[in-house]
């Protein structure tokens, strides 16, 4: 039973690693000034670095917490990460110039349902103390 | 005495759902057209506050019914929610009372504590 967990775990950690990957990388694109063009004022562009870094972190944090095996205290955190990206998605949908692949309105919601599965997964999944 | 949290929390989800509809509204009705924020992001910006405003409506509703772990998890997400926008506009010159990156980041801390006491309720609840 604890293998065949361990098996979807190595899944798991690796898909919420490759999300935080994800996220990270737009800190460095922001100052870059890849978002510069998009008509987002100059003086929030370094707060959107500091919100990508601080989800890239949390879900570099449900993967680890996903190898430990605390899968609850994964599923929390998140719940929280996914909702900043909800909000992030929503309110930059129709941004002219985005770096981005096109259809957002398309991509944005599904990829929040995808993480949203992923954490489902996580949030009945028994905690195993070893 | 067990009630008064019971219905305080409630009370609070319901004042939240009611606070974000209300801001989706004051968005449309062009109050914050001057901060700076371009006209495609403070269109969609209503529309995150009106999802907001259900979302919580939905945590409110979902407060009364077994699905309390459901909403405890919604509400977790609509903190986060919350806290992408305070971080991100708090330097924007907003109609909003000041500081809001400090009471902005004071409610998502107070959400998610309503999100705790959800989720306490309903372990109470199913371990009778």
């Amino acid at each position: 039973m604890s293998q065949m967990y361990r098996k979807r775990d190595r899944a798991l950690i690796f898909f919420f690693t490759l999300v935080g990957l994800v996220f990270w990388l737009n800190v460095p694109g922001l100052y870059a000034g890849l978002f510069d063009d998009t008509g987002l004022p100059p003086e929030v562009i370094p707060l959107h670095s500091l919100a990508n870094g601080l989800e890239g972190t949390g879900w570099l944090l449900v993967a680890v917490m996903t190898g430990l095996r605390r899968y609850r205290a994964a599923a929390w955190v998140g719940y929280f990460v996914v909702g900043m990206w909800a909000w992030d998605m929503t309110t930059t949908t129709y941004l002219p110039n985005m770096p981005v692949p096109p259809y957002q309105w398309a991509w944005g919601p599904l990829t929040v349902l995808i993480l949203l599965v992923g954490i489902g997964r996580l949030w009945r999944r028994p905690d195993i103390v070893v | 005495m067990v009630l008064i949290p019971f219905f305080l929390w409630r009370l609070f989800f319901l004042a939240l759902s009611a606070n974000f509809a209300l801001a989706a509204f004051d968005i449309v009705d062009g109050q914050f057209d001057g901060i700076g924020l371009p006209p495609e992001m403070l269109t969609m910006e209503a529309v995150a506050n009106g999802l907001e405003a259900f979302g919580w409506l939905v945590v409110f509703a979902l407060s009364w019914t077994s699905r309390r772990s459901a909403s405890a998890r919604m509400a977790v997400f609509l903190g986060g929610f919350l806290f992408f926008d305070v971080i991100t506009t708090f330097v924007l010159p907003m109609p909003l009372p000041p500081y809001f990156l400090v009471w902005g980041t004071v409610l998502v801390v107070v959400q998610l504590l309503g999100a705790r006491y959800l989720f306490k309720e309903d372990a109470d609840v199913t371990n009778v």
